[in-house]
């Protein structure tokens, strides 16, 4: 599978997903604490390169055709617009995530 | 999928999975992310003069990426300093992140300072901050804190070589039955010897304090080698009441 999504998180090598801001706007008030925070560079079409703020999680589930997938420590990359103009998805999942 | 090209190296370009939605919108949404292995290297001088020259300026954000991008290695180079604090360098490398944000906003082109020096010490601080906030919680010890694993994967928490001595809940309601048994002897004894008891241990007098053989002996207007044979006497009678009753 290919999500378009190749970005990986360079301190740890871990996989970033990604997901709008808007959607997680409402669990970021306890996003205070610095621990877990990042900057990944990144380079994209559009945009040449660029940093996204990042967040690393204790766990991130995937449920996807009746099957669940789990990475602990899963890394979210804070995405600040639309991933798609019409709103038909907000995440953007990397495909190593669906691998088992 | 509709397409999926890369080229090593090069460039990728990936089209999102959802046939019948692209299909539907005509379109369709292309997306590509992709990240580097490595981090950024460090700006060359120009480039990096340019980037702080878009600072204050509507370009601002590029200028400010670019130099956040090609300045993380400096985290991670002052984070690894910190190795040896007990804190993870992940955890150490996002508190440096935020030192070097600070330090990009903060940053004043007109001072003569390169912004690698002013950045490091912006970064440290940051760092150090944090590790000064968290010196009391790291000499907290949750009592669930596995001390020991033996071969089965047993785990010896703390709490469970926590506790209080065996018999110190007993221990309070036996002495207080032999203080009674001992009271129900001493009320056994002549009156003289019940005064001379308590004043020698104590044992209900105003002062609860013991007195030495001499003191009690003054008290009384006696000899003290009396007091010592009454004593002797008395300890005999006394120890002959108790097993009586016990």
């Amino acid at each position: 599978m290919d999500t378009g999504n190749r970005l990986y998180e360079p301190f740890s090598g871990k996989p970033v997903c990604l997901v709008e801001y808007d959607s997680l706007k409402y669990c970021m008030g306890n996003l205070q604490k610095a621990s877990g925070f990042r900057m990944i560079p990144y380079h994209s079409i559009g945009k040449k390169h660029g940093v996204l703020p990042g967040i690393t999680t204790e766990k991130l589930i995937f449920f996807s055709q009746g099957e669940k997938y789990e990475q602990k420590g899963g890394i979210i990359g804070i995405y600040p617009g639309k991933l798609n103009r019409d709103g038909e998805f907000h995440a953007i999942v990397h495909p190593d995530i669906l691998k088992k | 999928m509709i397409c999926s090209a890369t080229l090593p190296g090069k460039f990728r370009y990936a089209a999102r999975r959802n046939t019948q939605k692209v299909v539907r919108q005509g379109g369709g949404d292309i997306f590509y992310i992709g990240g580097a292995d490595v981090l950024p290297v460090p700006l060359e001088n120009e480039a990096e003069a340019a980037a702080i020259q878009m600072l204050g300026t509507d370009q601002e954000d590029d200028g400010r990426a670019v130099l956040i991008e090609h300045n993380l290695r400096l985290v991670v180079y002052i984070a690894r300093k910190f190795d040896n604090t007990g804190i993870g360098v992940e955890d150490l490398i996002s508190i440096g992140t935020i030192g070097l944000i600070k330090a990009i906003n903060s940053f004043n082109p007109e001072k003569n300072i390169k912004l690698a020096t002013y950045a490091s010490r912006c970064i440290e601080n940051e760092i150090l901050m944090y590790l000064r906030r968290n010196n009391k919680i790291r000499m907290e010890v949750s009592i669930d804190e596995p001390l020991n694993v033996d071969w089965d994967g047993n785990e010896l928490l703390l709490s469970d070589i926590l506790g209080t001595e065996e018999d110190v809940i007993y221990k309070g309601i036996e002495g207080e039955v032999d203080r009674m048994l001992l009271n129900k002897a001493i009320n056994k004894l002549s009156s003289r010897e019940q005064v001379i008891v308590r004043l020698r241990f104590g044992l209900n007098t105003k002062d609860g304090q013991d007195r030495t053989q001499k003191e009690v002996a003054d008290l009384l207007g006696i000899s003290q080698s009396y007091i010592s044979r009454l004593e002797k006497k008395i300890m005999n009678r006394l120890k002959k009441e108790i097993n009586r009753m016990s």
